[in-house]
């Protein structure tokens, strides 16, 4: 069962974006994907870390964390092109989509959403970090699928 | 950088912004770091040259922007 799963480049693929490094971990190149994965993970948390959660700008929500009624997803996806690359960073990026819509809700009671907005420049190095996690999690999902063509029978 | 440290652990990690307005530009190394290991872990046959291989290209990047931002600042005094 397990070498019928190591020819099957969709499911290393489905596996490296679940878990960053997974794709490797299947193809039982431990060391690798624990590598990989350990950094994507830590630089896409250190982006988090250094702009804050609400970098993190979830298409169809807008800056208070309310459901756009009636949005159009691609006008929506335009506005927030970096959403793509850290989307590509596998779940923890959801995760984090979704504390980042929590963190922006208005305190009722302060009227001042429990998140902090980073001001530009860390806002910025913040998305970056975010954005190149997302792809070079899009690098190792395409080397190991390469690598589950090549494995041998 | 101790006091750095010690306001900042009266922060709310993840949902404050560290107070590192001064310090942005050394940001540029953990994003390198990160960048040079999955890079060379990627692209080298045997994990054992990692190591070695992502420390030699971490340093290259690093020589190479710094280049590029002195080449660009020069360009830009000289415009």
């Amino acid at each position: 069962m397990s070498s019928y799963v190591r020819k099957l480049p969709p499911i290393v693929a489905l596996a490296g974006w679940l878990l960053p490094g997974g794709g490797y971990l299947l193809l039982g190149q431990r060391t690798r994907g624990l590598v990989i994965g350990i950094t994507i993970v830590l630089v896409f948390m250190g982006g988090l870390l250094i702009g804050g959660v609400r970098l993190l700008e979830v298409p169809m929500y807008d800056e208070n964390g309310q459901a756009i009624e009636n949005g159009e997803w691609v006008r929506e996806i335009r506005a927030k092109p970096w959403s793509i690359a850290q989307i590509l960073a596998g779940p923890v990026s959801i995760a984090g989509g979704v504390w980042s819509i929590e963190a922006s809700i208005p305190d009722p009671a302060g009227h001042r959403a429990s998140g902090a907005k980073a001001h530009v420049r860390l806002l910025e190095i913040g998305t970056l970090y975010t954005a190149v996690a997302g792809m070079l999690n899009l690098l190792a999902i395409i080397d190991a699928t390469s690598r589950a063509t090549r494995e041998p029978a | 950088m101790i006091w750095m440290l010690a306001e900042y652990a009266y922060r709310r990690p993840f949902l404050d912004v560290p107070p590192i307005w001064d310090y942005w530009l050394w940001l540029v190394i953990p994003l390198v770091a990160g960048v040079s290991v999955v890079y060379k872990s990627i692209k080298c046959g045997t994990m054992n040259r990692v190591p070695w291989e992502a420390t030699v290209i971490f340093g290259w990047i690093i020589v190479g922007m710094a280049a590029a931002a002195v080449a660009l600042a020069g360009i830009v005094r000289l415009m």
